[in-house]
Formats: C-alpha cells, sequence, structure tokens
C-alpha cells in the first residue's frame, strides 16, 4: 500500500499530457506467478470476448526465383503501371508477398517501383547488384512490379500472408502504397534533415487510425553525401550519397506515425515515405494477441549487431529474436563493400552457405545495402554466412514471426500496472470509465494476452440486472475483459478501459498469460482503487472528447473538405480521439469528428476525422429545450439572418425548377417538361423578395386587413380546426418509407369550426415576409417564367395582356409570412459495470418543428387548352443564429435554417380572375427516437384559416370558362443539424387552392355560376440525414406526403369584371 | 566395493561425457573432418526433375568459365556458360536419373558449384553446393572437357548436398546419400563414444586429475 496516493485523472494516461504522471515509479504492488486456477473448478466464466484467427504466414519451399531473367526464368518486368510478377503456387489462400528483388548490374541507373501510382521500391545504380525486400499485395496471383528501363532483374518470395483484422499480428499490404512524406510538396516538412520531421502513417489508403502493430515503410532518400538516417523507433539507417530507396518496418509512436532526421549535418535533397502495410495489433478483449503466424515487435533487442563474415568460416549465433516461440526473425542488414574486389555474392542465412547463391545481394563496392532479411531462427538465434570474400554486416532485429510456443520455462514475464497506485481515488463521475495501464514483459514466449479482473468490495452492493456481465468465480474474481497490447521500440504495453458499477473500493487484477502455459500458470499485479461514478442526474461525456476552440481560435475547418481541420502547431490529438470544436469565428458551426489520421504539411498538422456515433461521446446527458429565437434574435442577441433568395446566387434562373405538360384537343396530357425557359427579375436590393419582420409586423393570421379595401366586402374568411379531420395525415398514420397509410373506417371530412381569437401572433415575435409576382407565358411553345416582382405595375398589365394575347397567360401575386420553433430534446443515459460497454440508451431524440405560414395570392388566368404545372421559385433562406448547449466540457453546436419558396400546383384550362385566394395554418411536424421503440412520426395540424373568395371574368371582353384547379402557397424547408454535418431536413408545403368547374347557363340571361371546392393543398417531405446520430434511423425517409384537405366546396356566382380590366 | 574398485571412473558423469562424445561424433565431426563432397557422386535427377541449374560462380568463373555441359541419356547438350553478377551459369533441361557434369574453361577458376534441381513449378528437389572448386586446364580431358568427376571442393571448405523437404522422401532417395551417411557417422561417433567410455575404464591415467575425478575434459577430444 502507497501513501500519498497520486489522483489520477481519469483521461487513459498514455497521452503525452500525462505521461511524466503514468512514468512514476510502479507501485510496491504484490506479483504474483502461481498456477493459475482452472476455470472449470474457480467457476469464473469468460467476458464476451472477441475471437480471433491465427495469421497466415507461409514460407514457401526452396524453390527458384521466380524471375531470373538473365537465365531465361520469367521475362523482364514491365515499363508501365501493367506490369506484374506472377507468383508461384504457395501464394493461393495469400493476400500478400514479402518479395526480394535483385537489379542485376543495370546498364544504366534503374528505378523499379509498384502500384499505379509507380511508388519506388528500388533504386539500382548503374553497374551494381542491388537488391531489396517489399511487401506487395497479390492481385489474380500476381504483384505489381514494373521498371523505368529494362534491365536484368531477380525476384523471389520469401513469405505469404493472410489474415483479417481479427488475426492479431497478422501482416496486411495495402492496394496502392500511401505517400505520407514528400519534402518536395512539404508533406511531412520540407526538408530532411539534423532537425526530427514528423511522419503519419495511419489512417490513409486502408491502413486503420488504431490497431498498427508495425507499419511497413518505403523510404527514398536522396543525399548530397553519406550520411545515418535516425527513426523513433531506435532505427539507424546507414546511407551513401545519392539515391537510396530503402524499406524497413516501424514501431508507431502514439500519433501513429514516427519521426525521423539525419544524423549529419547535411539537409537531404529529396525524401519520400510510402506506407505499403501493416500489421494488425490485436483488439480489445480479443481471446488471443498473439497466435501461429503473428508478427510481433522485438521490445529487447534494440541497435545495431555489427558481425563479421568470411567466405569458408561459419556464421555466428546471433540474438534475433525476443522469444523462444519465434520461428522466422525479421531484420534490416547492411553491409560494407567487400574487403577485395569480387563478383557480387549473397548473404545467406544459416551457419553455412548451402544451394545455389540467393539472399541479399553483396555488390563488391557496394556492399549490401539496407533490406530486410527474413531469418529463421531457434532459441531466439539465427546466423548468417556468406559465400565469397569478407564483409561487416550490421543487423538490427525489428520483430518475429511467431512459430509453436516453446515449453522452456528459463524465463518468466513479467507485469506492471502504471497508471494507477494502491488507494487512488478514480473519479469518472464525468467521463463514465478511465484507463487502466502498464507494460509487460515476454519471457521465454511471446504473450498470449493479458486478462483484466475485477474484486469488488463486499460493502458494495450490486444491482443483479446490470452489474453481473461479468460473473463471479468462486474466489469472488470477476473476468472483465483483455487489454488490449502496444508494441513500441522498448516495451509492450497493455490498457484497459475500466469501469464500476456504482461507488465504492475495487480491486482491478492483470494477468498475463504467455503462449508457453496458456492455461496453467499467469503472473499478475493488482492495484485497489477507490471508484466515484456518475450519480444518474450528472452529465457524462467521453474522456476521449478533446474540446477546442472556446475561448480562442485553435483550428479552422478546410474550406475543401468538412472533415479535415487545420492547426498552426502540433494538437498532440491521437488517432481516435473525438475532436469537439466550440462555435467560434474560425468554426461558426462548431465541429465534431473522429481522429482518423494526422499529417503535418508544411508546418501546419492537418487533421483527418471520421464520424462520430453520440453515444460515444454522450454517455449521459438530458437536454430539453425549445428553441425560440424571442424577436428575431437568438442567444447573445445575435439576429435572425433573412437572405433574398437572389443575393444567394449569380444565377438567379436556379431559384426556378418545376415541370408542365399540355393536354391535346381530346385532354390528354402529354409527358411532363422540365421548366427551362426563365425570364428572372431583375435584382433590387433596396426591395427584398424576404425579410425578417418583429414586433408589429409579425402578421402570420389571416384577416380582413390582407386584402384590398374594394374587394373586403366580397370575402369571407373561415377558421377551422383540422386535428380530427381524416383528409389530414398524422404521425402514426405513416409507414416506414415515409407514406401515408390511410386509417380504415368510415370518417367525415370537414374540421370542427373555430373563432379567431388565438391569434398566431400572439405567440409569436418574428416572421419572415416574402413577396412575388410571376406571369406564366409561352413562348416558342415553351413555358416561360417572367419574374415580374420588381417591375412597375403599368408593365405588368402590359405583359401580362401580351401573354393572353397569345392566348396563354396565368398571372400570380403572392405573399405571405411564416415563423417557426424548434423543439430539441436529448435524453441519453448509460449504465456500465466493469467497462465501458454498448449500454448507452436513448431515452428520447426529439427534433419537432412548430411552424405559422400565412399566404395569400390573387390569380389571373387565360389558359385556352388545358395545362398543368408544378413550379416552386425560390424566395429567400433565412439563417438562425447558432445555439450551443453544454454537456460537461463538451458543446453541442446547433444550427437551424430555412428556405422558403412560392409554390404554384394547376391542372387548369380557364379563363377567370381569382381576385384573392389565402389560408393561414399552424403545424406541428417532425419525429422522435428512442432506443426501445425506434422512430416515430409526429405530425399534427393545427388551427387553419382561409378565405372565401370569389371569380370574376378576366376582361368584359373575354368570356369566362373554368375547368380544373390551382393552388399557390408557402414552402418551408426547414434544416436542423447539429454540429454542421449532420440533422433532420424538412420541408412543409401548405397552399391555398380551388377547383372550379363552370355550370351550364340556364339561359343567356342567367348568371355564370361555377362550383367551387376550397382545399388546402399539402406537402410534406422529410429525410433524417443522421450521419452524425448514426442510430437506426440513419437516412430514414421521415415523410413523404402530399394531400389535400377540402375545408369549403359549394357554388360561386362569377362576377363581372370591374372596368379597366 | 570390488566392482566400482574396478571401473572406478565410470561414474554417472563420465557417462555423460560418453554420450556427449558421442554427439560430438555425430554431429560436428561430420563438417570439419570430412572430405569435402566428393564430386563423382553427383546424385540422380530426382523424380519430377524437369531442369538443372548449374551455377559457378566467382570471379575468376565470369572470366573464364565457357561451357557447361550437362549429360543425360548417353547425351551430352552444350551450352555457353551464362555470365552473371555472381559468376557464369547454366539451364539445362532435364528429366529423372543419372546426371553427368563438365566445363570447358579457358583458364584456371576457383569458385563455388551448385547444383540444383528443379521441377516444373520450380520448386527445388535437391541441391549440390561445392565450395571453393579448383578447375585448372590440367584436368582437361578428351576435347577440352573437365568432368564432374574430376573436380572437388577444396580441402576445409564445407561441402554440403541438402536433400530439401523430408516429407518428400521418395525423392530425396534419388538425391544425395547423406542420410545413410550421417547414419553410418552417427553409429561411428556412438562407437567412438562408447571406446571412449571402455577407454577411459582401461586407461584411467589419461584422464587428467586424480583417479576418482569426473573433470574428463581433456578426454573429450580423443
Amino acid at each position: 500500500m502507497i501513501a500519498n496516493a497520486v489522483r489520477l485523472p481519469a483521461r487513459r494516461i498514455t497521452r503525452p499530457l500525462f505521461s511524466g504522471v503514468a512514468g512514476v515509479v510502479v507501485a510496491a504492488l504484490v506479483m504474483v506467478v502461481a498456477p493459475m486456477p482452472a476455470l472449470a473448478t474457480t467457476g469464473v466464466a469468460e467476458p464476451s470476448l472477441v475471437a480471433v484467427q491465427a495469421p497466415a504466414f507461409t514460407v514457401p519451399d526452396t524453390s527458384v526465383p521466380v524471375v531470373e531473367t538473365l537465365l531465361g526464368r520469367g521475362g523482364p518486368l514491365g515499363l508501365d503501371a501493367t506490369g506484374g510478377v506472377t507468383l508461384g503456387d504457395a501464394r493461393e489462400g495469400h493476400e500478400a508477398a514479402l518479395v526480394r528483388i535483385t537489379a542485376l548490374e543495370p546498364v544504366a541507373d534503374v528505378t523499379v517501383l509498384t502500384g499505379a501510382t509507380g511508388a519506388p521500391v528500388l533504386f539500382g545504380p548503374a553497374s551494381h547488384t542491388t537488391s531489396t525486400v517489399v511487401l506487395l499485395p497479390i492481385a489474380d496471383g500476381a504483384v505489381s512490379l514494373w521498371s523505368d528501363h529494362e534491365t536484368p532483374i531477380r525476384v523471389e518470395v520469401l513469405a505469404y500472408f493472410g489474415g483479417s483484422l481479427a488475426s492479431p499480428g497478422a501482416t496486411k499490404a495495402v492496394a496502392e502504397p500511401v505517400r505520407r512524406a514528400d519534402t518536395s510538396i512539404g508533406l511531412g516538412a520540407t526538408s530532411l534533415g539534423r532537425g526530427e520531421l514528423w511522419i503519419g502513417l495511419t489512417g490513409e489508403g486502408g491502413v486503420p487510425s488504431t490497431g498498427v502493430r508495425s507499419a511497413y515503410v518505403t523510404l527514398d532518400v536522396t543525399l548530397a553525401e553519406s550520411d545515418q538516417l535516425q527513426l523513433s523507433d531506435g532505427q539507424s539507417i546507414d546511407l551513401p550519397a545519392g539515391r537510396s530507396v530503402v524499406t524497413t518496418v516501424v514501431t508507431l509512436d502514439e500519433q501513429g506515425g514516427i519521426h525521423a532526421n539525419l544524423r549529419g549535418a547535411t539537409e537531404a535533397i529529396s525524401f519520400t515515405a510510402d506506407v505499403h502495410g501493416w500489421v494488425v495489433e490485436a483488439p480489445l478483449d480479443a481471446r488471443n494477441a498473439n497466435l501461429v503466424g503473428s508478427y510481433v515487435s522485438t521490445t529487447e533487442l534494440n541497435g545495431r549487431l555489427p558481425v563479421q563474415l568470411r567466405a569458408g568460416a561459419k556464421g555466428t549465433p546471433l540474438h534475433l529474436a525476443d522469444s523462444r516461440d519465434a520461428s522466422h526473425a525479421l531484420v534490416l542488414v547492411e553491409g560494407s563493400a567487400m574487403s577485395a574486389p569480387s563478383a557480387a555474392t549473397t548473404v545467406q542465412h544459416g551457419e553455412i552457405p548451402t544451394g545455389r547463391a540467393t539472399g541479399a545481394a553483396v555488390d563488391s563496392s557496394r556492399g549490401v545495402v539496407p533490406q530486410l532479411a527474413l531469418v529463421p531462427v531457434a532459441e531466439e538465434y539465427g546466423s548468417f554466412s556468406l559465400r565469397q570474400g569478407a564483409i561487416e554486416l550490421t543487423v538490427q532485429p525489428l520483430g518475429s514471426f511467431l512459430g509453436d510456443a516453446s515449453r522452456e520455462r528459463d524465463q518468466e514475464p513479467e507485469l506492471t500496472i502504471d497508471s494507477h497506485r494502491d488507494g487512488d481515488d478514480v473519479d469518472i463521475s464525468a467521463t463514465g470509465f478511465f484507463t487502466l495501464s502498464g507494460s509487460a514483459i515476454p519471457g521465454a514466449n511471446s504473450i498470449d494476452r493479458i486478462e483484466m479482473y475485477a474484486f469488488v468490495d463486499p460493502a458494495v452492493t450490486l444491482d443483479p440486472q446490470v452489474d453481473l456481465d461479468a460473473p463471479v468465480g468462486a474466489d469472488g474474481s470477476r473476468h472483465i475483459g483483455n487489454a488490449q497490447l502496444s508494441y513500441d521500440d522498448n516495451h509492450v504495453t497493455w490498457s484497459f478501459d475500466a469501469a464500476a458499477p456504482t461507488d465504492g473500493t475495487y480491486t482491478y487484477s492483470a494477468r498475463l498469460i504467455h503462449r508457453g502455459d496458456p492455461g496453467s500458470q499467469y503472473v499478475a499485479q493488482s492495484v485497489e482503487l477507490h471508484v466515484n461514478v456518475a450519480a444518474p442526474g450528472e452529465e457524462v461525456v467521453s474522456p476521449d472528447a478533446r474540446v477546442m476552440n472556446m475561448e480562442s481560435v485553435e483550428f479552422a475547418v478546410d474550406p475543401a473538405d468538412e472533415r479535415k481541420v487545420i492547426f498552426g502547431e502540433d494538437p498532440q490529438l491521437l488517432p481516435d480521439d473525438i475532436l469537439v470544436g466550440g462555435a467560434t469565428a474560425a468554426t461558426p458551426e462548431g465541429f465534431l469528428g473522429r481522429v482518423s489520421a494526422i499529417n503535418n504539411v508544411n508546418g501546419s498538422w492537418i487533421i483527418d476525422t471520421v464520424e462520430v456515433q453520440i453515444e460515444e461521446l454522450i454517455f449521459q446527458a438530458d437536454i430539453d429545450e425549445t428553441i425560440d429565437y424571442v424577436d428575431g434574435q437568438g442567444q447573445d442577441g445575435e439576429p435572425i439572418v433573412v437572405t433574398s433568395a437572389e443575393e444567394t446566387t449569380a444565377d438567379p434562373e436556379s431559384l426556378y425548377s418545376g415541370t408542365y405538360a399540355v393536354a391535346d384537343d381530346q385532354g390528354v396530357f402529354g409527358e411532363d417538361v422540365d421548366l427551362e425557359t426563365v425570364e428572372a427579375a431583375p435584382f433590387a436590393p433596396g426591395d427584398p423578395g424576404a425579410e425578417l419582420f418583429t414586433g408589429e409586423d409579425v402578421d402570420l393570421d389571416l384577416g380582413l386587413d390582407d386584402f384590398e379595401q374594394q374587394i373586403q366586402d366580397d370575402v369571407q374568411l373561415q377558421c377551422i380546426t383540422l386535428e380530427d379531420d381524416p383528409q389530414e395525415p398524422r404521425g402514426p398514420d405513416i409507414d416506414e418509407d415515409g407514406n401515408w397509410v390511410t386509417p380504415d373506417g368510415d370518417s367525415v371530412p370537414g374540421g370542427d369550426p373555430c373563432v379567431q381569437q388565438l391569434r398566431a401572433e400572439l405567440n409569436r415575435t418574428w416572421s419572415v415576409g416574402t413577396d412575388a409576382t410571376l406571369l406564366l407565358e409561352v413562348k416558342n411553345g415553351k413555358l416561360l417564367v417572367k419574374d415580374q416582382s420588381n417591375k412597375p405595375e403599368q408593365t405588368q398589365v402590359a405583359e401580362k395582356k401580351s401573354a393572353f394575347g397569345n392566348k396563354f397567360g396565368i398571372a400570380v401575386k403572392a405573399s405571405g409570412q411564416a415563423s417557426a420553433t424548434l423543439k430539441f430534446k436529448l435524453d441519453v443515459k448509460f449504465k456500465f459495470a466493469f467497462k465501458p460497454s454498448n449500454a448507452v440508451k436513448v431515452q428520447e431524440f426529439m427534433v419537432k418543428v412548430e411552424t405559422d405560414l400565412k399566404a395569400q395570392a390573387s390569380l389571373s388566368m387565360y389558359v385556352e387548352t388545358n395545362w398543368k404545372l408544378d413550379l416552386t421559385k425560390k424566395l429567400g433562406e433565412v439563417n438562425l443564429p447558432t445555439l450551443t448547449f453544454m454537456i460537461g466540457v463538451v458543446p453541442i453546436v446547433i444550427l437551424n435554417d430555412f428556405e422558403i419558396a412560392l409554390s404554384i400546383d394547376a391542372g387548369i384550362k380557364a379563363q377567370v380572375d381569382f381576385p384573392v385566394i389565402g389560408v393561414s395554418r399552424h403545424d406541428e411536424f417532425g419525429f422522435t427516437y428512442s432506443s426501445g421503440e425506434g422512430i416515430k412520426r409526429i405530425k399534427n395540424p393545427g388551427k387553419t384559416t382561409f378565405v372565401n373568395s370569389f371569380a370574376q371574368e378576366v376582361d368584359d371582353q373575354t368570356q369566362v370558362k373554368l375547368s380544373g384547379w390551382i393552388s399557390v402557397g408557402p414552402e418551408v424547408t426547414f434544416n436542423s443539424r447539429i454540429y454542421k454535418f449532420a440533422g433532420p431536413a424538412m420541408s412543409l408545403g401548405a397552399g391555398a387552392g380551388i377547383r372550379a368547374e363552370l355550370k351550364t347557363k340556364v339561359d343567356e340571361t342567367s348568371p355564370v355560376k361555377a362550383k367551387i371546392e376550397i382545399f388546402l393543398g399539402g406537402g410534406l417531405k422529410g429525410k433524417a440525414k443522421l450521419t452524425l446520430l448514426r442510430w437506426e434511423l440513419l437516412n430514414v425517409t421521415i415523410f413523404k406526403i402530399e394531400w389535400e384537405t377540402v375545408l369549403w366546396s359549394g357554388e360561386w356566382d362569377v362576377k363581372k369584371a370591374k372596368p379597366g380590366q | 566395493m570390488g566392482k566400482r574398485d574396478q571401473f572406478p571412473v565410470l561414474t554417472a558423469r563420465k557417462c555423460i561425457v560418453g554420450v556427449i562424445g558421442a554427439l560430438y561424433a555425430l554431429l560436428i565431426l561430420p563438417f570439419v573432418s570430412s572430405p569435402a563432397f566428393a564430386a563423382d557422386t553427383l546424385p540422380d535427377a530426382p523424380a519430377g526433375t524437369v531442369q538443372i541449374w548449374v551455377d559457378v560462380e566467382s570471379a575468376s568463373a565470369k572470366r573464364s568459365l565457357n561451357q557447361i555441359s550437362l549429360g543425360q541419356a548417353a547425351s551430352w547438350h552444350d551450352v555457353a556458360a551464362i555470365e552473371t553478377p555472381f559468376g557464369r551459369s547454366g539451364v539445362f533441361a532435364a528429366q529423372t536419373g543419372p546426371v553427368n557434369l563438365r566445363f570447358a574453361i579457358s583458364g584456371a577458376l576457383t569458385a563455388d558449384v551448385s547444383v540444383t534441381y528443379v521441377d516444373a513449378g520450380g520448386l527445388v528437389l535437391s541441391e549440390v553446393l561445392l565450395r571453393q572448386v579448383s578447375i585448372t586446364p590440367s584436368l582437361a580431358g578428351p576435347g577440352g572437357w573437365i568432368a564432374w568427376g574430376d573436380i572437388s571442393a577444396a580441402p576445409g571448405e564445407n561441402g554440403d548436398a541438402r536433400p530439401l523437404d523430408p516429407a518428400r522422401a521418395n525423392l530425396v532417395s534419388t538425391g544425395s546419400d547423406l542420410s545413410v551417411w550421417l547414419v553410418l557417422v552417427g553409429a561411428g561417433g556412438l562407437l567412438g563414444g562408447a571406446m571412449l567410455l571402455v577407454l577411459r575404464v582401461r586407461r584411467p591415467d589419461l584422464v587428467s586429475g586424480a583417479p576418482g575425478d569426473s573433470n574428463v575434459t581433456k578426454g573429450e577430444g580423443a
């Protein structure tokens, strides 16, 4: 037990910020080497572990090279990216190959390349023999290899690989090499010199962000003079003056990359780094971390081993592998020039050479260029031999491939817990879990797994319903999972995200089981911790959240890629961190993303991110907010910004869309034609098509004062509620695809009358008003939409008469107002037992919009043949101020905006005026989601007011004709987004419509009568593109409905035209 | 104590020493004291052989080796030796059965000579390596050819005949006689070990230290 316990933050301690604390001397914990209680006797049931499969690692039987052009085996490499080399039969069932390529005294400098992009893998100077070893993907039985000119070549396969992401230690080749450093474009750095540059290696081109044990990297370096390249994983590579292409295998730092520098004072003339492959790390809770065929990075053997090789002398056994279960070591070799001029030869594996000369090429004057070698080992040792002459070979062990476990027990493994000390208080009330971590030293065998156990203080009362996911063994232990391993150049570290079901004292124990004793022995360490967990009402967010851009701007979003953010300095972010940005000038919409790749480009740190599921970020929160922009303002007085549609585009014609069709003499319509002829209105900045109203100007209920005085006597207003009207779709009647399923039963259409005492504007402090005047006419046989909004009235009348003279014209004057309120509810709760799990439940997630719309229009029509058309003109954009909720330290940034459009829908043949049609209406729509019940639609109609108008002759010359229907009204598309990426988009249209048919006149003197229906044409479309909130409702169509509610039907007398028309 | 007095050095430790001696004879002696691989024992081509690759590796081979000729089925197939960075080589179509080789040179050379038996898939069925073979004009016979049987590896160099893949025992049987040779040497080694024990019994004076001392390190070289 340690006095003066250090309290550590719950954040995982491997972050550099905490590394100093993490490195504190390991507590005097009890180390146990004890027989492992057999599971059958202790009754410790296993937790749900991740099943794993052994990776494929096959060293083919000794063969002659697959290509040896000088001896007529195989052809020369192709000279473009279509070039490939077919491998031997042993390739079957494998996905990648480790291949040695030898350029045999080319007549001119040659570069061997791979992949469509031509990534270099070998540089062979003229007149020298140069070999290298590279990892290549197998496609259609071949590997991609080509050269910049034809040259004698030898290609040998050293090993084949296969395996999935569930194969710990599997070697994977990427389909195309991934360039991660290129000083010519500033990627990684602008130069390679004495100062360290950092190269990100993960997260791009198929290499995952995390779970990478090692990476295969090819470095292309050109130096003015010889120097030594140093890598932060401990490798150092001697390079001659001129160009060198070197492939090696590196272990990665926490950021998923590696530092590189030159030892001398020179700067490289050029430098690139390509990732060719990677090694799979065992996932968290993997049943085994290493199996036969796994590649294990070396942690105990570091540095350069020099060895003198002389033809005829037996090779000295060298210590090349960490453990006795290694069958082959992967090493980096480089060798001096030969002591005397000679023919080229090879370095072979084993104490004495056998067979013909194969292996790393030894050029008489250039020696062995740095390259990988796969060396058979026994009991951790392997040896090299030389066929001709003498050289000094330098060997750097990098890792080993595992064979069968050794029964040798002379070396016990070791284990430490570094993250916490006995007696520490651990507060996870705001974070949900904490990370236990430590280091491990394999013994005679590699690590099979590190099991994690929890012992619960008897005083703690557990809830049997939720806390028993890890059953209790006879010794009181609960096997709560298996730790994740991480290999660096000096250590194997392990980590495990742990939690506790309730406040109390717990003992967490780590047990290391090595491959030689997979079921009987373990080495253990324990730590007793006092854990404080979150109370039910507390807000809990993941400790992986990294909150920035709150008080000051730390990063900006790449304008070309909304998933990419740019830092001026190394933000010390780690792959898989959740980056959360507040709403600032640089990120006005906030930011949310999980770090996937990190690059340094010209001194800036470019972070690629991917989407985050909200339950990964928020474990517990309860937000219930009504977002109403009082007096047209948001938080901090930020105003609603209304922009006329014309101001949002340089192409005003793009604001119009629609289709039309014309019927023949028989009344049969032809095909729909896209609207393509538009004459946009001349833009007048001082005369907006959409503007913000506040205070007294807010007028959302249709009233007599909305109409010109001279017609007020002719109109009647009616108010009805439609809550029980079967003509109106409701949320529960809408199916999974968003379609309205009409309920069974006999229902009588028609709403109940209401009185206009609850005027909408009493509840609204702001609205957006719109105004539009359109003339539809025919020009050259096509429908032309002419926007007359900013034209003088005289011009409008003249243009209308001209259109009517051409036998087709529909003149529309429309105006209206709209306002909206958003209700947002997010109720998330979690219950972790001993580790984070998927026990985060969404109790309720709701987005509900309440709208008030008012629209009025006048129509004048001269349509001789039957036309049908569907036209929308965008009127304005309304940007509602950004809102920020805080959940713990994490800002949740919500953005809302909507667009207002005017929609005209008609199928009509008419020569008549409708001086006024209009409707105002309250609607409520949206959805609610919960983990248990999925998605439910919300759609409720509110009070509807409409005008009962009249029909009138177009003029005193034209005989009235009327057949068909027309509706005009606003369409509001509401977008709600959380950060900038996601959120439901819903659009509501509510048009006031008239369907009419002239009745046959009884005689010439009788009045012209029309049978009339006044209806509301409704449309509701909505999709939840919840790329952020990636539950089951991802990309769900919430609404896809159109409906028509008849508000009134009856008969009108057609009035005479007023003088002057 | 009569028997014990009669054989004072036959203790458990000395038995171990004897076994070590036997193992030494079995495993080590063949490599340090055997003559070079006898050139006249060029193995037959094993079943499945479709090619034989001959590599003569050294700078002098590059200079002086002109032709390589493979003899099978009572006929010789001559090829011009192809220059490679390692020396000179020839690749021959071949079949199962006895094989003979001969060389034509323009001057003396010393080289590693390897003979590789290859199947249709490129798999090496068997291979022979003679280290540091001297091939001189004086060895030339009729037509200027130097027969395989007339060349040999230099003393002290490692000769090796390596059958591959013990699982393919039927193929190995047509290759070198290494396994038989090992058995013989092993048997000899065991016999040597046994003799060593006997020698210890009969000549305790060869053992350093006092009678009965189990330190027999000097006796291991016997």
